[in-house]
């Protein structure tokens, strides 16, 4: 079921440089988490996705936008897509 | 920043986009403090809906895999989130389609103000 | 204690399966002999309330789903609660806040000056946002054990 999904998230948090993923639904409910991104950030991390989403007028649903959020122990990638949102903190 | 509860839930109000609604209820479903949007659904405020949730945590408390803390209902046109605080109960309405992590991670804000809450006001 | 699964501890001293006669050989270690008959029977009284609280017990234990229909309080009391909770609520007139500004001690030009991340990185994340949304999309629920269970059957 979710063999597949767990195994992405796994192979990118094994990514060197890569310190915690995280995986939401539309929704913003956590599907995977690991390392320093908490299931409890899901909401966050896809609220961003969303909102950054909302400011691309006019050039259609499909084009989504790729968030970086940068803090001084590294930063956090963030990228939504049509059925989830992912969420990468690389150092 | 020293502020009425009521002015912290309105704040709160405006975070996450499609939140209607956030109520404190007692145990019965009878109102303590409540902020909402223009336009939601008044039937669910009703003491009658909001003490659905102290029963319906209460049984889901007893499945075997410990305290029941929260219950999300979705509907065709709202979803509500209900937490347990009992003897209070904190409820948001929100449109279907809002971010349920968001409103989630809202809650964590909140439990402050309902800490003060509850050491203020006793329930009978 | 649970309906199933429950590992909680009984933190009442006595229930239904505790023995009624304290038995030192039970106590260390040895189980007692089931032909060994009790000597000293309990009293009616002691004997009903435990009844009372096994039946309580159950009762608490029990999920009763068709109980799930509040009792709907009286319009008067409605209002009079309704009231004093606003009196009570007004008497808590401030209530702290947290500022929703994240804390910096960096200045402006030091964080603006920030290397940009790399296009190997952002194509890191295209790539695998698309192979996680597609693993996503792929899943579906399959259930691992009977979907129909007989209760109780005989």
């Amino acid at each position: 079921m979710e063999g597949h999904l767990e195994h992405q998230v796994t192979e990118i948090s094994q990514t060197p440089g890569v310190v915690g993923v995280i995986c939401t639904d539309p929704q913003g409910l956590s599907l995977a988490a690991r390392g320093t991104l908490k299931p409890e950030s899901s909401g966050l991390v896809s609220g961003l996705a969303t909102q950054a989403a909302s400011l691309n007028l006019g050039n259609g649903e499909d084009d989504k936008p790729t968030i970086v959020v940068e803090f001084d122990t590294g930063n956090i990638l963030i990228r939504g897509q049509q059925n989830s949102t992912l969420g990468i903190h690389k150092v | 920043m020293d502020e009425g509860l009521q002015a912290v839930l309105k704040k709160h109000l405006h975070l996450v986009d499609g939140l209607r609604c956030i109520s404190v209820s007692d145990r019965d479903g009878v109102q303590i403090v409540e902020v909402h949007t223009d336009h939601f659904p008044t039937g669910v405020i009703k003491p009658i809906f909001m003490g659905t949730f102290a029963i319906a945590s209460e049984q889901a408390s007893k499945l075997g895999v410990g305290k029941n803390t929260s219950i999300i209902s979705y509907y065709s046109g709202y979803q509500v989130i209900q937490f347990n605080y009992l003897p209070f109960v904190l409820t948001f309405i929100a449109d279907s389609k809002s971010n349920t992590g968001m409103l989630y991670s809202l809650e964590e804000d909140l439990r402050d103000p309902i800490g003060h809450l509850q050491a203020a006001v006793s329930v009978p | 204690m649970g309906c199933c699964f429950s590992t909680e501890e009984d933190d009442q001293g006595s229930h239904e399966r505790s023995p009624l006669l304290p038995d030192s050989r039970t106590s260390a270690g040895h189980p007692a002999p089931t032909s060994s008959l009790p000597t000293n029977h309990l009293s009616k009284t002691d004997e009903e309330s435990a009844l009372n609280q096994i039946l309580q017990r159950t009762a608490n234990d029990v999920i009763d789903v068709t109980y799930v229909e509040p009792h709907s309080l009286e319009r008067s009391e409605l209002m009079g609660r309704t009231r004093e909770y606003q009196a009570q609520i007004a008497s808590l007139r401030r209530v702290k806040s947290s500022s929703a500004m994240p804390n910096s001690d960096q200045p402006p030009p030091i964080a603006l000056s920030r290397e940009l991340t790399s296009s190997a990185d952002l194509k890191f994340l295209l790539d695998r946002s698309e192979a996680t949304d597609a693993a996503v999309a792929s899943m579906e629920v399959k259930h691992g054990e009977a979907l129909v269970v007989q209760f109780a059957a005989p």
